[in-house]
C-alpha cells in the first residue's frame, strides 16, 4: 500500500519534477506577477461566489419540477446544465454577446461568463447533496411546520455548508486557470497568471518564467484549499419530494440564462445547417473526428474511473494522502502539455490518443478529488475499521464493500469527465500531430472562416458527452448492483 | 481472491446484461479498429517499403482538408514516388515548440507556416539548408520578402480592417478615425501575444505613428474596441455574428463571403497609409532526412498549380505575378502597402510585446 501511495504521488508530481529544472536562473518581474495574480484572485473569488449562489438556488428549481414528465424533464434538466462546460467557450461568449448588446467587456463580463460556465453543474453537486444529505429531516420539518425559507437557511444550508465550500473551492480553482474568458472578454487591459505563463511559453519560450508562475498558481490554489479543507460529505439517504425544496424562483433563474445562451447557440447552429453541403466533402474527417473523440473521451472516463477507485483504495487509510490531494493542483494545462510532449510516451502513431486522455485526467483529477469524492472515500474509514475486525481481507473490503458502494459516484464523475474530454482541444491542440476529435475539427473550422459549420459540428461534441455520460453513469450503476447481488468467485 | 475475480461472478441473472456487455465490446472493438486503420492507413503506406515519407510540418489550417496541404500532397504524390506525412500544430508557435522538441526524431523534412515575425526566433531555434528555386516569376511586392536564402515565401496577405458594406455611414479612411465615437466598443482586435494579425496590428501603429504617439494611440485603443481576441478567428467570429463591425483581417477575407457563402456584402477598408504585409514562409531543417524531395515539394508550392492551391484554399495571394487572372483575386483593389520588409529579432519581439503589456497595464490601472 505504501508503495502503491508513492506511485500514485509520483505520477500526480510528474509534471511538478519535470519542470522544476527549468526554474534555474529565473528573473521574475514582480510587479507583473503582483498584477496578475491580483487579477486572478478577483476574477476566481467573485466568480466562485456568484457560481454557488445561483447554482444553490438553481438547485431548489429542479425540486420544483414535478408532474407526469418530472423524470424526462429532471434528466433535461442535468443535461442543460452540462452543456455550458462541453461546448468550446467562443460559442459560450458569442451566444451571450449576441443576447446581451453591449456586452460588458472586462472583470464584469469574466465573472458573468465564469458564472454561466459553471453554476449549472454546480446546481447537479448541490442537487446531490441535498439529495444524499437531508433524509428524514423534511418530514420532521413538514410536521413541525417550518416555512420555506427557515428550512432552507436553517436547515439546508447548514447541512450542506461543506459542500458549498467544496464547491467554492472547485469553481475557483478552475476560474483561476481559465485562459480563453479572461483572453476574450478581459477586453486587452486583463491579464490572468494562466495568461502570462502562456505568453512566457508560447512567445517568449521562457520556460523558467513559465514554471515559476505555474508552481505561484499551485501554490495559491494550495493554500485556499488549505483554508478550506473541510471539504464536502456524504450520507447516502434518498429524500422524498417536498414542497420545502422547490423553488420556481430557482426554475427560473437556472432557465433564464440557458434560454438566452440556446437562442444564440442556435442560431449559429441553424446557419450552419442552411450551409451544411459544404461540410459533405469533409465527411470522412468528421466521421473520423466523430470517433476519435469517442475513442477519447471514453477513455478519459475510464482513466478517471482507475484513478478514482485506487485512490479510494488507498485514501481510506491515509490522512496525508488525503491532505495532499485536496490541496493539489496540477501545473498549467499548457505546461503539463508541453511535459507530456516532451518525456511521456512518442508523438507520432496512435500515441496521441492515450497521451491526450491522460494528460487531461492528470490535470482534471485533483478537481474532481477536491469536489466530493475525497470526503465521500473518507467516510468509509470506520466501515473499514469494521471489516478488519471481523477479519475480512483488504481485498473483500474493497470489492464487496467499498466498491458497491462509491461506483455510482465514480460513474457520475468519470461520465464528467469523459464529458469533458469529448469538447477538449486545450490540451489536443498541444499533443495531437492531426485532427484526432470531433472539438479540434471545430477549433479549426473556426479559424478558416467556416464558423456556422463549426457550430453545426459542435452539436456532435455534446452528442458524445451526453453519450459518455450516459454510459459510465449506466455502467457503474449496473456495476454497483452486480457487486451488491453476485458473491465472488475466489 | 484474485484480481481476475472481478470478472467471475455468479452470472445466473445476468445473461442478458452480459450478451449485451459482449455485444457492445465487440461493437467497440469494430469500430476502434476500423478508426485506427482510417487514421493511420496514410502512415502506414510507404513505411518499410520502398517509398520514402516526406514529413511537413504545418499549422492546421493548411493541413487540414479545407487547407491547400490535402490538394498539394495528392498533386506531388502522383510524380514523386514518395509519401507525404503531415505533422500539425495548431498554430506557428507551437509548430516551433514541436518541432525544436521531436523535430530531429520524427525527421521533419519540412516546415510550412512562419511568418515574418517567427522567422528570426525560428532561425536561432534551429539551423535551416538553403533552397534553390526554380525560376519563378515573383510578385514585385513579394521581392523583399526573398531575402533569406533558407525561408522562401509561399503566399502573403495585406492585413485591412474589414466591415459590411451598408453598416457604416463613414467607414475609417485613417487609423484615427478608428478612435471616433461612432466605433466605440466596434472593433474586434486581436490580442498581440497570441495573434499573428495582433502583432501585425501593433507593428502597423508603431511603424506609421512612432513609438511615442503609437503608444498614445493604443493606449486610446484599448478602451475603444469591443474587445482583444485571443486568435483570428475568435474576432472574426464577433465580427461575422455582427458582435462587432470591424474587424481587423485581410483583403482577401470579403472573397471567402464571395465565392463560398455567394455573399458580396463584405469589404475591406483602404486606409491612407500604407498597409502591413504578412508573408508565410516555408523552410528545410538541416537535419531533414528527404531533402530533396522537401525542396521539390517547394517547387511545387511555388508552381502556378500550387500557388492557385494556395490562393484557392488559404484565401492569401499568390506569390507569383499571372496566378490570380480570371479569379477573384484578380479584382481586389489593392492599397498601398508597406515597401520595405521588416524581418524583426526576437528581443525585438519581445520589446514590443513587452510594450504592450506596459499599455495594457497602464490603462487596466
Amino acid at each position: 500500500m505504501k508503495l502503491q501511495k508513492f506511485l500514485l504521488v509520483i505520477l500526480l508530481l510528474a509534471p511538478v519534477f519535470s519542470l522544476a529544472p527549468f526554474l534555474s536562473g529565473t528573473q521574475v518581474d514582480l510587479h507583473e506577477l503582483w498584477w496578475a495574480t491580483k487579477n486572478t484572485f478577483i476574477q476566481s473569488f467573485f466568480s466562485a461566489i456568484f457560481a454557488i449562489i445561483f447554482g444553490l438556488w438553481s438547485a431548489f428549481g429542479y425540486f420544483a419540477i414535478h408532474g407526469i414528465w418530472q423524470k424526462q424533464i429532471r434528466q433535461i434538466y442535468l443535461f442543460l446544465a452540462l452543456v455550458p462546460n462541453i461546448v468550446p467557450p467562443l460559442f459560450v461568449l458569442l451566444a451571450f454577446f449576441q443576447v446581451i448588446d453591449p456586452f460588458p467587456m472586462g472583470v464584469i463580463g469574466i465573472v458573468l461568463l465564469h458564472i454561466f460556465i459553471n453554476y449549472g453543474w454546480v446546481s447537479v453537486l448541490f442537487i446531490n447533496a441535498i439529495e444524499n444529505k437531508i433524509g428524514n429531516l423534511i418530514e420532521v420539518c413538514e410536521v413541525m411546520g417550518c416555512s420555506r425559507f427557515r428550512f432552507r437557511l436553517q436547515i439546508v444550508l447548514p447541512i450542506i455548508f461543506k459542500e458549498i465550500l467544496s464547491s467554492f473551492l472547485f469553481v475557483f480553482v478552475i476560474c483561476f486557470t481559465s485562459f480563453s474568458i479572461p483572453l476574450i472578454v478581459g477586453g486587452g487591459t486583463w491579464t490572468s497568471i494562466e495568461i502570462l505563463i502562456y505568453e512566457k511559453l508560447r512567445l517568449s519560450t521562457d520556460w523558467g518564467n513559465a514554471v515559476y508562475l505555474a508552481f505561484v498558481q499551485m501554490a495559491i490554489v494550495f493554500t485556499v484549499s488549505f483554508i478550506l479543507r473541510n471539504s464536502a460529505s456524504y450520507q447516502i439517504q434518498k429524500i422524498r419530494e417536498s414542497k420545502l425544496l422547490a423553488s420556481y424562483s430557482g426554475l427560473f433563474i437556472f432557465g433564464i440564462p440557458m434560454v438566452l445562451f440556446f437562442y444564440g447557440y442556435f442560431d449559429s447552429v441553424y446557419n450552419g445547417i442552411q450551409m451544411m453541403s459544404t461540410l459533405y466533402e469533409f465527411a470522412d474527417s468528421i466521421i473520423i473526428g466523430f470517433i476519435g473523440g469517442l475513442l477519447m473521451s471514453f477513455l478519459a472516463g475510464m482513466f478517471t474511473m482507475v484513478l478514482l477507485l485506487w485512490i479510494a483504495a488507498l485514501v481510506s487509510e491515509s490522512l496525508w494522502l488525503h491532505r495532499f490531494l485536496s490541496s493539489y493542483l496540477s501545473p498549467s494545462t499548457s505546461l503539463t502539455c508541453f511535459v507530456f510532449l516532451i518525456y511521456f510516451l512518442p508523438n507520432d502513431q496512435f500515441w496521441p490518443l492515450l497521451k491526450i486522455p491522460i494528460a487531461f485526467v492528470l490535470i482534471q483529477l485533483p478537481s474532481f478529488y477536491r469536489s466530493g469524492w475525497g470526503s465521500l472515500v473518507q467516510q468509509f474509514n470506520r466501515q473499514k475499521e469494521i471489516t478488519t475486525v471481523l477479519g475480512a481481507s483488504p481485498t473483500e473490503y474493497y470489492f464487496n464493500i467499498l466498491f458497491p458502494q462509491i461506483l455510482p459516484h465514480a460513474g457520475r464523475i468519470s461520465g464528467l469527465a469523459a464529458a469533458w474530454m469529448a469538447g477538449d482541444f486545450a490540451i489536443s491542440k498541444i499533443l495531437a500531430y492531426k485532427h484526432m476529435s470531433l472539438a479540434m475539427l471545430v477549433e479549426n473550422l473556426m479559424s478558416s472562416y467556416r464558423f456556422n459549420q463549426a457550430a453545426l459540428l459542435s452539436l456532435g461534441i455534446i452528442m458524445i458527452s451526453l453519450m459518455q455520460f450516459k454510459f459510465f453513469h449506466w455502467s457503474a450503476n449496473v456495476i454497483s448492483q452486480k457487486f451488491k447481488t453476485s458473491s465472488w468467485t475466489v | 481472491m484474485s484480481w481476475y475475480g472481478l470478472f467471475l461472478f455468479q452470472t445466473s441473472s445476468w445473461d442478458l446484461v452480459v450478451v449485451v456487455k459482449h455485444f457492445i465490446g465487440f461493437l467497440a472493438a469494430v469500430f476502434l479498429g476500423l478508426f485506427l486503420a482510417i487514421m493511420y492507413k496514410d502512415d502506414q503506406k510507404g513505411i518499410g517499403g520502398a517509398n520514402p515519407v516526406v514529413k511537413i510540418f504545418g499549422y492546421s489550417s493548411f493541413t487540414s482538408k479545407w487547407g491547400p496541404g490535402p490538394k498539394l500532397k495528392e498533386l506531388f504524390e502522383k510524380n514523386c514516388k514518395c509519401k507525404i506525412e503531415f505533422i500539425e500544430g495548431s498554430d506557428s508557435g507551437i509548430l516551433l515548440q514541436r518541432l525544436k522538441i521531436e523535430g530531429e526524431s520524427l525527421g521533419a523534412d519540412l516546415v510550412v507556416g512562419f511568418d515574418q515575425f517567427d522567422l528570426s526566433k525560428a532561425q536561432n531555434s534551429l539551423k535551416w539548408r538553403e533552397m534553390t528555386i526554380d525560376s519563378a516569376q515573383f510578385e514585385d511586392s513579394v521581392k523583399p520578402a526573398l531575402i533569406n536564402k533558407n525561408f522562401i515565401p509561399y503566399d502573403w496577405g495585406v492585413l485591412a480592417f474589414n466591415a459590411r458594406k451598408s453598416e457604416l455611414a463613414n467607414p475609417p479612411q485613417q487609423l484615427e478615425d478608428l478612435l471616433k465615437p461612432e466605433f466605440a466598443k466596434k472593433i474586434a482586435l486581436q490580442d498581440p501575444r497570441t495573434s499573428s494579425p495582433g502583432l501585425q496590428l501593433f507593428y502597423w501603429v508603431m511603424k506609421t505613428k512612432g513609438e511615442e504617439q503609437g503608444t498614445q494611440f493604443l493606449k486610446q485603443m484599448i478602451t475603444q474596441a469591443h474587445s482583444f481576441s485571443p486568435s483570428w478567428s475568435s474576432s472574426y467570429g464577433l465580427f461575422t455574428k455582427k458582435q462587432a463591425s470591424l474587424v481587423f483581417s485581410y483583403v482577401t477575407s470579403p472573397i471567402y463571403h464571395l465565392i463560398e457563402e455567394k455573399n458580396n456584402s463584405y469589404e475591406f477598408l483602404s486606409f491612407d497609409v500604407p498597409h502591413p504585409v504578412q508573408f508565410e514562409f516555408v523552410g528545410i531543417p538541416e537535419f531533414c532526412q528527404n531533402c530533396d524531395l522537401a525542396e521539390k515539394f517547394v517547387n511545387l508550392m511555388l508552381s502556378a498549380e500550387g500557388q492557385k492551391i494556395l490562393m484557392q484554399k488559404n484565401y492569401m495571394l499568390p506569390v507569383l505575378k499571372n496566378v490570380k487572372n480570371g479569379t477573384p483575386f484578380a479584382d481586389i483593389v489593392m492599397p498601398k502597402v508597406m515597401s520595405t520588409l521588416e524581418i524583426p529579432t526576437t528581443e525585438e519581439v519581445d520589446r514590443w510585446l513587452k510594450k504592450w503589456g506596459e499599455i495594457r497595464r497602464s490603462q487596466a490601472q
